[in-house]
């Protein structure tokens, strides 16, 4: 137990963002710049999550369905920790550089575990306080609960990632040890994110199809409260009912023995965690890291492919992408991320919602919002829909580790025989192309399940050109002052690396100067579209021109 | 083909790592760049290529500038550093593909070279392997291979011989003499004496970011009027700088 203490504390210090780099009296300014801009971005995450919330609330409270608040945001939480939690796990226990440290030391695999754990659930309480606290705390003073409320609501936070973190780990620690994924590692990152992800999605799925089998209407679900909700929606996690319990019970009793309950089956968790990890850790993570060499002669089919030529720009483009894909790292933070928000966001929504009354009701009070072109519904979708693109190009780390991600290798960025311009282009037109795959996921799903009018849809297409290009560009830019080309394990280039979070913070930023005034002023769907959409389109272009102005000298000034 | 005027570098601090130095490589020759370890030798190879900056004075490769004509001097020479570091995660094939597309070499030459240079160097049969799976002799042949592909008129080769098996090394040392006879250049830094004294036709002695000698062999037997090896001039010349640069 000392040991998993200590591990803990050193792993700690080694995984943050890199908060503490730099020395001497510069490194205490860069401290307190780096201090506010995590304020900032927490602070912004918090008011956007309050205040559609907010909204949320005073729609559900007109048709006294509030309570069902509590189970959707305590759902999304726990989806949300478990998603993290699989990539998370995936990442810090199968693929970071310090296992090869730890492995030769005298330590128990459940020391390793549970040290890796401790570090893992830090970040996740962090994610739970800024997107799933909020809308709880605003619940509790909008509903007038009493101190009590909040007392168990604490209880709640502390208790809740816990089963998801630990399902997550026991998943990827089999898949780990019995899929020949683990032995062929060419393959593996790709498709166990993929299965994590389709899992999730199943799991989802699934209980809203258990849901659609007692058919009950409005007045049912209000009467059955919102604890039948809550089992419906939770059942996959065991304990998320409880949580829901701890909340919404009647009376204090009742809910102190939910809170039990959500105590106990947290801990039985963790300890079948542990347990399972002495008998899979060290078997799995053996070999990671390891490619297959196969040895095998050309063919001469192979050899003519790859003697055609092509275009410089697509080749250096596909190289990038190539690289995206492969490395797991990459792979789990850059890539699987853009599609990870959308299923956070907007699936949970919809199960809490799917099938049963309740969500039908949501959704006919949405499509009748969106269906009024002069209505503020339309405009508001409109900024929604700016605002997920900037978000998710924004937060993504493509463009933002355009340079870093090449570590070692910088140097050939240096040596060929092509601009630096164009490559910094292929390298955001990679940025491009996750991000809008990123967008368009939510999007085609909201316009599945909201039908708005087509002149909406077209609506939507229009704004995402300039939230997709204005975030890739602009996060493109600290890179060309502070790269981070020397590390050991590509976990430095994108998880520790500010310039990801300089790069997030000037995206939501710009999103906010953007949608801001358009909701502020009221403007109309017309209107706002031409504010948002245009408005970053001329960001961008601002952008390109401050890059290629600076990029020659910036350029020549990195040396590696 | 390169000529170095009063080029100097120093990465931050005091020290010089290169110390305006005057270096002139002609068309068609082998030219050995030797020197102990710190001497500023891939300094100066990284200021040729583009990599750095130099701090003062003027590099020209082929009569042309880097920093005003980057892409034409960037597509004259092929450089292989000291260190193998190329992209782990593709495979040797699509790397190979990679550098052809950049470097615009036509389909059917590019084919050809890539036979030709893979079977010497005996990678033909790891092809198709990622480079994660490569040991560091394996990448280094693999880079020499991606530079060379297009046939560059110049070479620039950074300690090219360690890490590589005796016939590998042979095969290089064939190769960079078919290579000057050919009207090209090579221009190489090494730690390995015997190899320069073999197949150099002019070398460079540098330390502490100083030329201390420039010619041939020959050359530098008169001036120290003896027969003796390379290696015991070269030990006499680095430990002379040693004791006459000493400030202490
Ligand atoms: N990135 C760097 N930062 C600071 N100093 C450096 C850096 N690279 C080299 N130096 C210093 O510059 C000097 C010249 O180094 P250089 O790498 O050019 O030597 P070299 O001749 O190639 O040596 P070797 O034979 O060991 O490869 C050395 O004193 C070295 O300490
Ligand atoms: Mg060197």
């Amino acid at each position: 137990m000392t040991n998993l203490v200590r591990l803990a504390v050193v792993l700690f210090r080694g995984s943050g963002t890199g908060i503490t780099a730099g020395s001497g009296r510069r490194r205490k300014r860069s401290q307190l710049g780096n201090i506010l801009l995590f304020l900032f971005l927490g602070i912004y995450m918090v008011g956007i999550m309050s205040a559609s919330s907010a909204g949320l609330y005073s729609l559900l409270a007109a048709n006294g369905l509030q309570d069902l608040m509590i189970g959707l945001y305590l759902s999304m939480g726990t989806v949300l920790v478990f998603l993290f939690g699989i990539l998370y796990v995936i990442s810090v226990f199968y693929f970071t550089g310090d296992i090869e440290k730890l492995l030769p030391l005298p330590l128990q695999a459940d020391e390793i575990i549970g040290a890796k754990l401790a570090v893992t659930a830090a970040w996740e309480y962090l994610y739970l306080a800024v997107l799933v606290l909020p809308p709880l705390v605003v619940f509790g003073i909008l509903s007038q609960a009493g101190a009590g409320y909040f007392l168990f609501l604490a209880g709640v936070f502390l208790l809740l990632p816990v089963v998801p973190l630990c399902l997550a780990s026991m998943l990827v620690m089999l898949i780990m040890r019995f899929t020949p994924l683990a032995r062929n590692k060419d393959r593996f990152n790709m498709v166990s994110g993929i299965l994590a992800m389709l899992l999730a999605l199943g799991f989802v799925f699934g209980t809203q199809s258990m849901a659609r089998f007692d058919e009950m209407d409005l007045a049912q679900i209000i009467s059955a409260g919102s604890a039948s909700i809550a089992k419906l929606t939770t059942t996959v996690f065991p304990g998320t009912s409880f949580a829901v319990g701890a909340l919404t019970a009647p009376d204090a009793l009742q809910q102190l023995a939910q809170l039990g309950l959500l105590l106990l089956i947290a801990s039985a968790a963790v300890l079948v965690t542990f347990r399972m990890a002495r008998l899979l850790y060290f078997k799995g993570v053996v070999g990671v890291g390891a490619s297959a060499a196969r040895r095998r002669r050309l063919s001469s089919a192979e050899l003519s492919k790859a003697g055609q030529g092509g275009s410089a720009f697509w080749t250096y483009w596909l190289k990038d992408v190539r690289i995206l894909i492969r490395t797991p790292v990459f792979f789990m933070n850059n890539v699987l991320m853009n599609f990870l928000w959308p299923v956070f966001f907007v699936l949970p929504m919809l199960t809490s919602a799917g099938g049963s009354g309740g969500s039908g009701a949501l959704i006919e009070l949405a499509r009748g919002a969106l269906a009024d072109p002069d209505g503020r519904g339309a405009a508001l979708s409109l900024v929604i829909c700016f605002v997920i693109a900037c978000f998710i190009s924004g937060t993504n780390g493509i463009s933002e580790s355009a340079l870093s991600r090449e570590g070692e290798t910088f140097y050939i960025m240096k040596i060929i025989p092509m601009s630096w311009w164009r490559q910094i282009m292929a390298k955001v037109t990679a940025g491009l192309l996750f991000s809008l795959a990123g967008t368009l996921l939510p999007l085609v799903l909201a316009v599945a399940f909201l039908r708005p009018p087509a002149w909406l849809a077209l609506g939507w297409l229009a704004v995402l050109p300039g939230g997709i290009l204005m975030p890739n560009l602009g996060g493109f830019f600290f890179e060309l002052f502070w790269p981070k080309l020397h590390w050991e394990h590509e976990q430095k280039a994108v998880k520790q690396n500010l310039n990801v979070l300089y790069g997030m913070a000037l995206a939501l930023l710009l999103a906010a100067l953007l949608a801001g005034p358009a909701v502020a002023l009221g403007l109309s769907a017309a209107g706002t579209a031409l504010l948002v959409g245009l408005g970053s389109l001329v960001v961008a272009a601002a952008e390109i021109v401050i890059l290629r102005r600076i990029l020659p000298g910036r350029f020549a000034a990195i040396e590696p | 083909m390169i000529q170095m005027r009063k080029v100097s570098k120093s990465y931050g601090g005091a020290v010089k790592a290169v110390d305006s130095i005057d270096l002139d490589v002609r068309r068609g020759e082998i030219f050995g760049f030797l020197g102990p370890n710190g001497a500023g030798k891939t300094t100066s190879i990284k200021m040729i290529t583009g990599i750095l900056t130099p701090d003062s004075g003027d590099i020209l490769v082929n009569g042309r500038d880097i920093r005003k004509e980057a892409l034409a001097v960037k597509r004259s020479f092929g450089f292989v550093p000291d260190d193998p570091n190329i992209f782990p995660r593709l495979k040797a094939i699509e790397y190979l593909r990679f550098m052809g597309d950049i470097y615009q070499v036509p389909t059917d030459r590019r084919r050809e070279r890539i036979q030709e240079l893979t079977e010497r160097f005996s990678l033909d049969e790891a092809l198709t392997d990622r480079i994660q799976s490569y040991s560091h002799g394996m990448r280094q042949k693999l880079m020499i291979i991606g530079a060379l592909l297009h046939d560059p008129e110049l070479w620039i080769l950074d300690e090219p011989m360690t890490g590589l098996d005796p016939k590998s090394a042979f095969v290089l040392k064939e190769m960079m003499r078919t290579q000057a006879d050919s009207g090209k250049t090579v221009f190489f830094s090494t730690h390995v004496l015997d190899v320069a004294e073999k197949i150099c036709d002019r070398v460079a002695v540098i330390d502490r970011g100083r030329i201390l000698f420039c010619g041939s062999i020959g050359d530098m037997q008169r001036q120290f009027r003896q027969d003796g090896s390379l290696e015991t001039m070269f030990l006499e010349l680095v430990n002379h700088s040693e004791t006459a640069g000493d400030p202490a």
